[in-house]
């Protein structure tokens, strides 16, 4: 599509997929500035490399793993500190109490607020493996830490967002084998 | 319960479905045989889902963005045009240059880098554009422009919100403003263009020299405005010129308002975008009254208290930035 009709396709490609493209960099950087910068370079530097893209890459993919890889090399360049390795707390604390069902619009801030929280290296971490689907050794190529490292930013992560949401949980129900 | 780290990082390659090796899985099997330990992994496994919801709470304004696309596009293709009438010129001497000529005329254009300033404090911010000429950025307004004009054969910048633009001339070289909803082109002028993200109309203010005003997707059609004019843009694309009465547009650059026998209604309209403050009037007809003063560098709430004085009303600040004129009577209706 983009081959043949330059212009008007891209501004369609655009409408399609810019939110979602903005919402993986946001995801890694979130500042809305560094984000909006970010996408636009995206698909910028799609534009101008129009004619060597691959016929049958789903362009939603390919737009995703060039916003990733923009987002990485951004902090890259930027010097992210790694330095939040603080002690974790009490992890086991606020055991749920009762199970009430909770309105779709509690959890959703309840979600934002506990990624929120997280550390920012492994907030970065976690979203990696949970949204981008990288395996720990891709997340630690990519971050150029060690898989060690990348382990336990995962199970800090699972932890502090097990506590945090802990009262949000559906109620569990067991069947019991006969 | 803490689920220990090893099993955390084997519950995670299960629920990825990433390979993992037969020692790990059956590790992690006998660990989930025990019920309370199952119930804690699914517990955590749920965690997990419900992460899968997270948006990172952020809307970008597409129509902005692509808007910012399209004009690097456009610039690539103007600078394309500009080079291939240089190969035109070119053509005929190209034998006597060889082929590295050739190579430098086809070889592909570097990208337009774009500079972006936000002006965020509290105070209108002062921008020079790479050709000299002068903007002064309201609060809370962007502008994008490309680092260098030499290589554009338009020189362009692209505004969010309101600014006051000093053109310096340029022979032939337009000058254009590019907003979400109208350009605004120019040869050698100042003026004020207010294109605020949410506000359906793009307003511009001329204060000297010549500026054509045109809705952003149909460039055919355009509006000149002179010295006093001001245009107006549309969301639909509907252009529309008046008489510029009270001239206070550009208010929150000189601070200054000034007003010769217009309608309160009017004033008020004013005193609101001056202000960023809701102004009611208790009795609707006293809009009618006509209006004569100037306002120079005064507070709100000096400003508000002049009116109401001025029409014996009563000045009521309801809650933070509303205000209403309770009673008040005029002699002269506009």
């Amino acid at each position: 599509m983009l081959r043949s009709d330059g212009e008007s396709a891209m501004a369609a490609i655009f409408r399609m997929y810019y939110s979602a493209v903005c919402q993986v960099v946001f995801r890694i950087i979130p500042d809305r500035g560094i984000t909006e910068d970010i996408a636009q370079e995206v698909f910028y530097a799609m534009w101008r490399r129009r004619d060597q893209l691959e016929a049958g890459v789903s362009l939603g993919a390919y737009l995703r793993r060039a916003a990733l890889n923009r987002a990485l090399n951004h902090l890259r360049d930027n010097k992210m500190r790694w330095d939040d390795d603080a002690e974790l707390l009490g992890v086991e604390g606020n055991e749920v109490g009762a199970h009430q069902s909770m309105e779709a619009e509690e959890l959703r801030i309840a979600i934002e607020q506990q990624m929120g929280l997280l550390p920012e290296k492994c907030r970065l971490v976690f979203v990696l493996s949970r949204f981008e689907f990288l395996s720990n050794q891709e997340i630690a190529t990519r971050l150029d830490i060690s898989v060690k490292t990348v382990e336990n930013q995962m199970t800090k992560a699972l932890r502090l967002l097990r506590r945090g949401l802990g009262p949000y949980l559906p109620l569990l129900i067991f069947f019991v084998p006969n | 319960m803490i689920i220990p780290e090893d099993i955390i990082v084997s519950l995670l390659c299960r629920w990825k479905g990433e390979a993992m090796t037969a020692e790990d899985s059956a590790r992690l099997d006998a660990w989930l045989s025990d019920p309370a330990q199952a119930e804690e992994a699914e517990r955590l496994c749920q965690v997990w889902e419900l992460t899968g919801n997270w948006s990172g709470d952020f809307t970008p304004d597409v129509d902005i963005a692509l808007g910012k696309l399209q004009w690097r596009m456009a610039a690539d293709r103007r600078r394309f045009r500009v080079r291939r009438s240089w190969f035109l010129a070119a053509a005929s001497i190209l034998l006597l240059l060889g082929f590295g000529a050739y190579q430098w005329l086809m070889q592909p254009e570097e990208p337009v880098a774009l500079r972006t300033i936000a002006a965020v404090s509290d105070e209108p911010m002062r921008v020079s554009l790479p050709d000299g000429s002068q903007v002064i950025l309201q609060e809370g307004s962007e502008l994008s422009f490309p680092e260098l004009y030499e290589a554009e054969d338009i020189r362009w910048v692209l505004l969010r919100g309101e600014a006051y633009i000093d053109v310096v001339p340029d022979a032939g070289r337009l000058f254009q403003v590019r907003t979400a909803g109208a350009v605004v082109q120019v040869l050698g002028t100042t003026f004020n263009v207010r294109a605020i993200s949410g506000e359906e109309v793009v307003e511009v203010t001329v204060a000297s020299g010549k500026v054509s005003l045109s809705p952003a997707y149909s460039q055919d059609e355009a509006l000149l405005l002179y010295p006093g004019d001001r245009g107006h843009c549309h969301a639909d694309g509907e252009l529309q010129k008046t008489k510029d009465e009270n001239l206070n547009a550009m208010s929150w650059l000189t601070n200054k308002l000034i007003f010769k026998n217009i309608a309160l209604s009017q004033v008020l309209e004013s005193l609101e975008r001056h202000y960023h403050i809701d102004l009611q009037l208790e009795r609707s007809a006293l809009g009618l009254c006509s209006y004569t003063a100037q306002f120079d560098g005064l507070s709100t709430e000096e400003a508000l208290q002049t009116v109401a004085l001025s029409f014996g009303a009563r000045l009521i600040r309801q809650s933070d930035g509303q205000y209403l004129l309770k009673g008040g009577t005029c002699q002269r209706v506009q």
